[in-house]
């Protein structure tokens, strides 16, 4: 194998290292500064004369150390990573452990031509190995060798003729099945991603109206008076469109071009304006599938496709992010293109009727309970009661639209729920690393229970999802099917 | 919700969990009579230590008293040959159910007030995070430890 030398990071790392210890430096540095000013002493500044070149001499010392110090390479399927000046680290990643390997192109990267590579496995400190300036040439072919027999432990003389009828599939595979984020839709993302700032925002514009509506001396105008001040009110109108605007610009900057093609057996994921971002995903390493609607996405039939697969997790955010918005029609083809094993048609079995009660019962008192202090004190506050019809409708969607489903011939368990996005889960039976049944004092009484699912994903802890108020008869038929062996 | 998971903890398990509260609640208790001294000293309102004392007790009460006994009465566990479940919770009841190939590592492990009753708490781990079984003697849980470590490593080999 070519790769058997071991190999160095390209030597601007030296430089990423030197500018990362002076950033760290710059705060105490800045401080003395400032407070030797304020002082008015200027012996500290003799001081941080010979500091300052000292420190930058240290740093570039210990950048071209650490960087002669680090080498990697990979042998019998195991990434070796040598490095650290004072203490010296050997890090062996069998490739089999090997979750995903991210690339990422900083601004600082994309100036001087190379990447960072980022190597995770399941569990463990992430992520496990940074190589922080590697040419593209490299990290390609790092890329390649480390994932390509990602299941498969293979010694060095059998993977050459291996990998080269890999090579030929996935040249194919590439061409296949490519997606991208055209830029219209990116904006929709963009837009609707502040949801709650935006609807406060109208509605706060809504609430102006009211009085021409009304005319002058109608009581409710006296109570927009007071609620909306008009300096108040327009700072709060400011701050909000404001916030607005850089959510949409942010928004834009990390999914802008963002694209999926599935080769081989991963999904490789690339999105980002000036922070390029590439992320490979194992298809066998896919926990769950989670659809996502938002409440003004949902109105026009935009869902977002999440992936949890272990090795990421939420802390991670947006990587588990397998689309950032698609038409509901399109969902279809997209999962039978890109992760045909979850088939993504179900039957929902809605919660039964008795359900409906215990949401009407929660969603009435905590509305009351907050409503309570704005009847007591504000003038007016009784319009704050108009919060418990507000409420009993989102309990009325969460159970009219909660519910699950078993599909026995892909052993998958489908479960669907309402926080405030609409979120429906597609768990493989093989994926599921413990599940739970549980049941308050009220549920017992009527004879519903919460079912809790976890993967692993997410770190440590993994990922839970639930469904509240399933029927009892509903539990024991999904306790019987989960149980059952034949499915494991 | 079916039938319900047939063995117990050790009948030891609530005096166990009961000095542990003793030892808790008097820490509460030496807070609560802490303030108490205060209010003397700097001459503040009679009901802030009323209000202290009256948590520590109920505290004291629950956890020495009430707690121990019915958590003992909830937990039950099973370990069949594809699957470990427990259950357990006063008032919100929570049954888990692990399959047996997803049991990473099983330990047995025991504190100091553990040790001085003879008994252990059997751990076993998943990659979506721990389980415990509390306070079994120290024999039951070290062959339930052997129990559930060969099933596991049977049915990985199984599939």
């Amino acid at each position: 194998m070519k790769m058997s030398e071991h190999k160095r990071l390209h030597p601007i790392s030296i430089f990423f290292d030197v500018i990362k210890i002076m950033k760290d430096a710059l705060l105490p540095f800045a401080l003395i500064l400032f407070s030797s000013l304020l002082q008015g002493k200027f012996g500290n500044l003799i001081w941080l004369a010979i500091a300052i070149p000292a420190v930058i001499g240290l740093s570039i010392g210990w950048g071209v150390l650490s960087w002669l110090r680090y080498h990697y390479t990979i042998e019998e399927g195991v990434l070796k990573v040598e490095r650290g000046v004072l203490i010296r680290k050997k890090q062996y990643i069998a490739q089999s452990r090997i979750q995903t390997i991210d690339v990422v192109e900083g601004l600082f990267q994309r100036l001087f031509g190379v990447v960072k590579l980022q190597v995770q496995t399941a569990g463990g400190q992430k992520p496990e190995a940074i190589m922080s300036a590697v040419s593209r040439a490299d990290a390609e072919y790092l890329r390649r060798r480390l994932l390509e027999k990602a299941n498969e432990q293979l010694g060095e003389n059998e993977s050459a003729a291996e990998e080269d009828t890999n090579e030929m599939k996935s040249i194919v595979d590439v061409e296949e099945l490519f997606l991208r984020l055209t830029e219209g839709r990116l904006l929709i993302k963009a837009i609707t991603s502040g949801s709650i700032g935006v609807m406060a925002s109208f509605l706060a514009a809504g609430y102006t109206q009211i009085g021409n509506f009304f005319g002058d001396d109608h009581i409710l105008n006296l109570f927009t008076d007071w609620l909306f001040d008009v300096p108040v009110f327009l700072t709060i109108l400011g701050v909000l469109i404001v916030s607005w605007v850089l959510s949409i610009g942010g928004t834009v900057l990390k999914y802008y071009g963002f694209s999926i093609q599935l080769s081989g057996e991963k999904l490789h994921i690339s999105r980002g304006l000036l922070e390029r971002r590439q992320v490979a995903i194992p298809v066998t390493r896919i926990q769950a599938i989670r659809i996502v609607e938002s409440p003004l996405r949902q109105a026009f039939g935009w869902i977002s496709v999440y992936v949890e697969s272990a090795g990421y997790g939420k802390g991670k955010g947006e990587s588990t992010l397998l689309f950032p918005l698609l038409k509901k029609s399109e969902l279809h083809d997209f999962t039978a293109n890109l992760i045909p094993q979850f088939q993504i048609d179900y039957t929902l079995n809605r919660l039964p009727r008795r359900a409906w009660r215990k949401y009407l019962v929660q969603h009435t008192t905590v509305a009351l309970l907050i409503a309570a202090p704005f009847c007591y004190f504000a003038p007016l506050g009784l319009l704050a009661l108009l919060l418990v019809p507000l409420s009993i409708a989102w309990g009325y969607l969460k159970y009219k639209e909660s519910g699950w489903d078993w599909i026995e011939s892909s052993r998958m368990l489908i479960m669907r729920s309402r926080l405030i996005e609409r979120t429906i889960v597609y768990i493989p039976k093989k994926r599921i690393q413990y599940y739970e049944l549980s049941q308050s004092p009220f549920q017992r009484q009527s004879d519903l229970a919460t079912i809790v699912a976890t993967v692993a994903s997410n770190g440590q802890t993994g990922s839970s999802f639930k469904v509240k108020h399933i029927a009892g008869e509903d539990c024991s038929y999904l306790l019987k099917v989960l149980r059952n062996k034949a499915n494991l | 919700m079916g039938s319900v998971p047939s063995r117990r903890l050790d009948d030891r398990a609530p005096k166990v969990w009961r000095v542990g509260g003793i030892v808790h609640s008097g820490l509460i208790c030496l807070i609560a009579i802490g303030l108490t001294v205060l209010t003397k000293i700097f001459d503040l309102p009679w009901y802030l230590p009323a209000i202290a004392l009256a948590i520590a007790v109920m505290y004291s009460v629950f956890f020495v008293i009430l707690y121990p006994k019915l958590r003992w009465r909830r937990w039950r566990y099973d370990i069949h040959e594809h699957e470990i479940e427990l259950m357990y919770g006063i008032l919100f009841v929570t049954r888990t159910i692990i399959p047996m190939v997803r049991v990473q590592h099983v330990d047995t492990m025991q504190g100091p007030l553990l040790r001085h009753y003879g008994l252990a708490t059997i751990t076993f781990s998943t990659a979506a995070g721990n389980h415990e079984i509390p306070a079994l003697a120290v024999d039951t849980a070290d062959r339930a430890r052997e129990r559930i470590a060969e099933l596991a490593r049977v049915s990985r080999e199984d599939v």
